[in-house]
């Protein structure tokens, strides 16, 4: 196995663990998987950075299930590409009285720096109408 | 970062800048020819609906939906090497069915060095806000 596809398995590796912590609501694991600079577009077409993207995690977002299909991963130098569609199953602040009650799914949009622990830079969600 | 005729980071983000420019100027034009030229062959754009379009779907979209940038786009541009991500949103007035509808959306694109120069390879929108939306 070349070094490059040992990398992928680890970054389809870190994946996991990221939907598992964010199912789980392990915000510490959370913290631990994104850069700094982490920068996130949310289906409202809100930027948020790494602090606020925790906070209306932690305020407003329950995953109850995540599921990632039709999976592709490109390494571009320094980072990957990695896109997928995502169907969560998630309650909402206000809405479902926090039943897992709202389905969605996401064409998803994940950047990793590979050089720099695999650590994920950006993400945009688009929700599939 | 490796060299697209650049000398250094700045130098990136302006010629980056500038193709965002151009990728605009043709989309409020309907220059098929220049977003030909912009966007690379792997190119693929996620429209606000969460449709995926190929780079020749996507021309022919901007060609069926007229559209022109009605504010100018606060543009955050990072790079990575060959690869550059540039987010920021952007309001548009889109012709449907002859009416014009003013939107906001996000969007994020990933540029990469091909060839010696700056060509798009994604493009991804996600509508503002509306009413009763969530998450």
């Amino acid at each position: 196995m070349s070094s490059r596809e040992l990398e992928g398995q680890n970054l389809m590796h870190q994946i996991e663990l990221f939907d598992a912590a964010l199912v789980a609501g392990d915000y510490e694991c959370l913290r631990r998987c994104v850069s700094p600079n982490y920068m996130m577009i949310n289906p409202l077409a809100q930027r948020l950075n790494k602090e606020a993207w925790l906070g209306w995690l932690r305020r407003d977002i329950r995953y109850h299930r995540i599921e990632r299909n039709q999976v592709s991963n490109r390494v571009l130098g320094a980072v990957w590409i990695v896109t997928s569609e995502v169907r969560a199953v998630m309650s909402v602040a206000g809405l479902s009285n926090g039943e897992p009650g709202i389905h969605h799914t996401f064409r998803t949009e994940l950047w990793v720096i590979s050089a720099d622990g695999l650590l994920l830079e950006h993400v945009h969600l688009t929700r599939m109408e | 970062m490796t060299e697209p005729g650049a000398s250094n980071q700045s130098e990136g983000e302006r010629q980056l800048r500038q193709l965002e420019q151009r990728r605009s100027d043709a989309m409020d034009s309907g220059d098929a020819d220049t977003l030909n030229d912009v966007y690379a062959e792997e190119f693929q754009l996620v429209h606000g609906d969460g449709t995926l379009d190929d780079k020749r779907g996507a021309i022919e979209a901007a060609r069926r939906v007229p559209r022109r940038v009605v504010a100018k786009r606060e543009l955050s541009v990072r790079i990575f090497g060959d690869t550059a991500l540039l987010t920021g949103p952007v309001g548009l007035a889109v012709t449907i069915d002859a009416e014009e509808r003013t939107v906001q959306v996000y969007m994020t694109q990933i540029a990469r060095v091909i060839e010696g120069r700056w060509q798009f390879i994604w493009a991804q929108v996600t509508l503002r806000a509306r009413a009763g939306a969530a998450t």
